[in-house]
Parts: structure tokens; C-alpha cells; sequence
């Protein structure tokens, strides 16, 4: 079977799914007391966090953050466009960077950069060449 | 003028313009073209606000506070979705989109899926994706409105009779105009939930003495995990959240109908900013009334509310200023009415439309008329939904969403840009969104960390629709 860029792109994407997906489910096995450990309501309404997270949770969480930065980065590539194409490479790294520094963040001035990282970063891609994306037509 | 007087001015005044507009519209409804895509002549402008004010609804306006109020900063990560996912839905969704509504003039998002397949089947199962998950998102928005309008006249109405009330408004703007009503009307409405989230956000930053800054330490010292990135709710709840609402947003029927609508592809170039700023500006209703009230409780400056979706209500009833309360109760009441009306619109033409297509059946020519009596029907399913459920209103949102995304970005996203995707991929994707979906929801089984199940549905049709089409041999 012949593959093309694109057929490669849809496959990364698939297997980025299916790696989330399984790592989802392995959670439970990971972390089994945190997996079924709910906030509970200290006041009405008002719910208290749980307690902080294992390492190895961590760890896990790490990696499907990482895993979903780059199922949006193969989506973004899916409008094909040359130009468009290395913008959102930009793009993507910078929020990936941002991301992580929100997730992992130690004090808040770190995660302050990271949520301006995450929210308005992205309006970068207003300046994005128009995309040439051509419909494919399907089998 | 009394507090109650002032909103009701506001909201009528709203609904007045919201009647005109509707009555203008009928003069433009002359045929199904009319009726389902608006003629197919929106511009950039028009466009832009119409997928904003479909987008943000009674969910944004009550739902989003109430996450706040009650778990901290766990849906931050729903609302900081709202650019890079306008970004997907514009870059890879929005042309392909636009060019094939055109190029065989389709009237509805399952005609242009089954024309870009060229099978009918695969009509008919967007077709039922979309009418199960209008469902819920109706009835979602029908609870919000009722339980707005039951704030703005306290100890009047019930529940029931709200909810009847904003039933019959919503029909009747609805089955006169179309999506051309729809589309102009949200113009106004877009326009209104802008002005009063900005309202909304000042006034929230003046209800605790030394502002945000301040209303953050007070948090932290209270409960530091539920104050942090995280929130109450956990790591990998969030994240399923991120991943549902960033990649599920380009399968939101309601708001990428929208695209189908406009004149030319021209037009989204001006569409795509339009919606990325006013949804960073609309998602200042959902952090900042939250992040307010539950500081305020914290702090004991108030008496802890009964119920966390009365977050917003409770805003709006002792901080702000009458004329902003009435300004935000008719925005609320635009979002939700924006929404509901977009979704009754795809949900009419998905069952008098796609589902005789899908079932190889002519849909015939002149069926306005079945299309408002569908309507009708579709609104008085979704008012039963959301009495049987009157106290799941987040739920069911999320729920829906949930559904439209496992189900349409496989369908859209990839198969709109991949020659080897096929139909009977595309027909298997969609029917294990829906198993894995209404699966996990109606048997009540938690995922672990409380993972969101429409993201695992998501990533599930995902890599159904990826194997598929590279097992499946080409149909005839």
C-alpha cells in the first residue's frame, strides 16, 4: 500500500488517539484509589479539591497533555496550505510551551505566562496565509 | 423604576426587536433555500456574530459561573479552548465546508456530508447524531431561559410555567423566519452579549473589595488546590474537557451551519477574527461572576447560595446595577434563544429533510411547512427533556456537545481532507460515537478521574474512522 503525506498525517493522528484512549483506560491501574477520588462539598455548593496528585499521576497527566498538544497540531496541519504550514508550527509550539507551563507551573507569574500562552497566543493564526486546502474527494 | 420593571423593560425591548427582526424575515423566507441557509448570501459580519452567539448560550451564562462557583478553576479549561478551537474551525473546517454547500447546494450539514461521500447512508446517520444531541441542547437551553425569567419575576412562575413560556417565544420567532431570523437576529444578539459581558466583568471586579487580585489570595487561603490550574475537579477530568471542547468545536452543527450560509469564502476571512474576539470577550461572564460569587461566599461577605447554578442569578440580583441585570438577562435570554432557535433549525431539516434522503426517500418540494410543524415538534420533546431533567442543566449540555463532537469530527475534520476516507468508515465512526456516547451516559459509568466520556468517545470514532477506511475496500 502506497502512502502519501497525508495518509501518514491521518495515521499519526489515529495513533496519537488510540494511545490517549488506552492511557485513559490504564489510569484506573495507574492510580486506582485517585482514579475513583471525587471533590467533596465543603460549604453548599462550594467544592474542595482533591488531594494533590501522585507522581506517577503526574507523570500520566505530563503525557496526555502532551499526547492532546499534538492530536490539535495534526489537526491544524490537516487545512493544507505550504506557507499556512510552518505558521502553525509556530503556533503550536508556543502554545505547547504554554500549555506546559500552565499545567506544571510552580508559581503564578509562571502560570500567568502560560495561560496568555494558551488563551491568546493562538490569535496568532488570524495572520495566517489564506489556506489553499483542496476538498479531497473521497475512495 | 423598580429593579423587576427595569429587567422587563430590557428583556422586552429585546424581544420586541427580536419580533421585527423575525417579521422582516418572513418577507425574505420564499423557499427551503431560504428557510434552512438563509438564501446562502450572509456576509463576513453577519456570519462572524451568528457563530458566536450560536456558540455562546444559557450554558456560558449559567452553566459556566456555576462550574466556577463550585469547583474553582476546573473549567478554565473550557473556556480557554475558545480560540484555538475557532482556529480549527476556521483553518480546517470552514472552506471545505463552504465549497461543498455550494458546489451541490446543500441545504443541511448531513445533504453536504452525503454529498461529499456520495452516499445517502451516511446522510442519514449525521442526520441521527444531530437529532440526538439537538435534543439535549435544546433542552438545555429551554432550562437556562426558564430559569431566568423565573429570577426576573421571583415567586411568580414555576419552573413548568417558565419553561412553557420561553417554549412558546422560541416557536414563534423560530417557524416564522428561519435561519434568516436566525441569522439577523443573532447580529443584535451577538452585539448584546458583548456589551454585557464586558458590563459584567467590571462590575464583577468592583464586588470584592481589592478586586481580582484580591478575590484570588482569598481563594487560595481558602482551599490552594480548588484556587489552582486544576481546580476541584482534577488533572485528567480537566484535560478531557480541553480535548472535547478544543477539537469538538468543529463539529458543532449549530455554529458550522453557519458557515454554509455565507455569500463567499471571501466572507470567512472576516468571520474568523470576528468570532476568536468576541469569544475571548464572552468568556469573561463565565470566569469572572463565578470567581466573584465564590469568593464572596468564602470570604463570608454573603450567605452561601442554595444551589450553585444560582451563581449567576444571585449576581446579578444583589451586584449589579438594575440596568446591567436587565441588559444581561435579555443577553442570556439572546444566547440561549440564539442557540435553541440554530439547533431547531439543523434539527428541522435533519427530520424533514436528511432522514427521507438518508432513507431513499424525495424529500419533495415545498416542505416549509412540514419544517415548522417539525419544529414544533422538536421543541415540545426538548421542553419534556428539560422538565424530566430540570436539575441537570451543565450535564446536559456537556453531554450534547459531547455527542456532536465523537460524531462529526472524524465525518468532517478528516474525512473532508483525506481522499482514502470512506463511506462505510464514515458510517461506522458515526454509530460508535453514539454507542460509546449514550453507552456511558444513560448506564451511569464513571470513567477514571472523572475522564470526560465524550472525549472518550471522541478519541473512539476517531480511530474507528482512521482503521476503516484503511480496511474497507472502495464501495460501488
Amino acid at each position: 500500500m502506497k502512502l502519501d503525506g497525508r495518509d501518514r498525517l491521518v495515521i499519526a493522528i489515529a495513533l496519537v488517539s488510540l494511545v490517549l484512549l488506552v492511557l485513559v483506560l490504564a489510569s484506573a491501574w495507574i492510580s486506582p484509589e485517585e482514579s475513583q477520588a471525587a471533590p467533596h462539598a465543603s460549604r453548599a455548593g462550594l467544592q474542595s479539591a482533591v488531594p494533590p496528585p501522585s507522581p506517577e499521576l503526574e507523570w500520566l497527566a505530563r503525557a496526555l497533555g502532551a499526547l492532546i498538544l499534538a492530536l490539535l497540531f495534526g489537526f491544524l496541519h490537516l487545512g493544507r496550505s505550504t506557507r499556512a504550514s510552518k505558521l502553525r508550527t509556530l503556533i503550536a509550539a508556543v502554545l505547547a510551551i504554554g500549555a506546559l507551563q500552565l499545567c506544571f507551573a510552580d508559581d503564578a507569574s509562571t502560570a500567568r505566562l502560560g495561560l496568555i500562552g494558551v488563551w491568546l497566543l493562538p490569535a496568532l493564526a488570524l495572520w495566517l496565509p489564506e489556506s489553499r486546502a483542496a476538498v479531497e474527494p473521497p475512495r | 423604576m423598580s429593579r423587576t420593571s427595569v429587567q422587563l423593560l430590557c428583556v422586552a425591548i429585546y424581544a420586541l426587536v427580536c419580533t421585527l427582526v423575525g417579521v422582516w424575515s418572513l418577507r425574505r423566507t420564499h423557499d427551503r433555500r431560504d428557510y434552512f441557509m438563509a438564501g446562502r448570501r450572509l456576509g463576513g459580519w453577519v456570519t462572524g456574530l451568528g457563530v458566536f452567539a450560536s456558540t455562546l448560550s444559557g450554558f456560558s451564562f449559567i452553566g459556566g459561573p456555576s462550574l466556577i462557583y463550585r469547583q474553582g478553576f476546573s473549567s478554565m479549561w473550557i473556556v480557554i479552548t475558545g480560540p484555538i478551537a475557532h482556529a480549527i474551525t476556521f483553518l480546517v473546517v470552514a472552506r471545505p465546508l463552504r465549497r461543498i454547500a455550494g458546489e451541490h447546494d446543500a441545504l443541511s450539514l448531513p445533504e453536504a456530508v452525503a454529498a461529499h461521500y456520495g452516499d445517502r447512508r451516511t446522510g442519514l446517520w449525521t442526520a441521527l447524531v444531530i437529532i440526538a444531541g439537538v435534543l439535549g441542547y435544546l433542552g438545555t437551553q429551554i432550562l437556562a431561559m426558564a430559569n431566568a425569567l423565573q429570577v426576573m419575576l421571583p415567586g411568580t412562575l414555576t419552573l413548568f410555567q417558565s419553561a412553557w413560556i420561553v417554549t412558546a417565544v422560541l416557536l414563534l420567532y423560530c417557524t416564522i423566519g428561519g435561519s434568516v431570523a436566525a441569522a439577523y437576529t443573532d447580529v443584535i444578539q451577538g452585539l448584546l452579549m458583548i456589551v454585557a459581558a464586558i458590563g459584567v466583568s467590571v462590575c464583577a471586579s468592583r464586588a470584592f473589595e481589592g478586586g481580582y487580585p484580591a478575590m484570588l489570595e482569598t481563594l487560595e487561603a481558602d482551599d490552594p488546590g480548588s484556587a489552582g490550574a486544576w481546580g476541584a475537579f482534577g488533572l485528567l477530568g480537566c484535560l478531557g474537557w480541553y480535548l472535547t471542547f478544543t477539537l469538538g468545536s468543529c463539529g458543532q452543527p449549530h455554529a458550522i451551519t453557519r458557515l454554509m450560509m455565507t455569500r463567499s469564502l471571501k466572507d470567512l476571512r472576516v468571520a474568523f477574527p470576528l468570532v476568536v474576539i468576541a469569544g475571548m470577550i464572552g468568556g469573561l461572564v463565565w470566569m469572572s461572576v463565578g470567581t466573584t460569587m465564590r469568593a464572596l461566599v468564602v470570604s463570608g461577605s454573603i450567605e452561601p447560595l442554595a444551589s450553585a447554578d444560582q451563581a449567576a442569578p444571585a449576581f446579578l440580583a444583589t451586584q449589579a446595577p438594575p440596568l446591567l441585570a436587565g441588559l444581561v438577562f435579555a443577553g442570556l435570554l439572546a444566547a440561549s434563544m440564539s442557540t435553541a432557535d440554530g439547533f431547531l433549525n439543523i434539527g428541522a431539516a435533519a427530520l424533514v429533510h436528511d432522514l427521507p434522503r438518508g432513507l431513499g426517500r424525495n424529500p419533495g418540494l415545498g416542505h416549509v411547512g412540514r419544517a415548522r410543524l417539525a419544529t414544533v415538534g422538536l421543541c415540545t420533546a426538548a421542553f419534556g427533556i428539560a422538565i424530566a431533567w430540570q436539575d441537570l442543566l451543565g450535564l446536559l449540555g456537556v453531554a450534547a456537545w459531547g455527542l456532536f463532537a465523537a460524531g462529526l469530527v472524524p465525518v468532517i475534520a478528516i474525512g473532508f481532507h483525506w481522499r482514502r476516507a470512506t463511506a462505510r468508515a464514515a458510517r461506522w465512526s458515526l454509530a460508535t460515537s453514539l454507542v460509546v456516547n449514550l453507552g456511558l451516559r444513560l448506564s451511569g459509568l464513571g470513567l477514571p478521574h472523572h475522564f470526560d466520556p465524550g472525549a472518550l468517545a471522541l478519541l473512539t470514532s476517531l480511530v474507528v474512522f482512521v482503521v476503516v477506511s484503511f480496511l474497507a475496500r472502495p464501495e460501488s
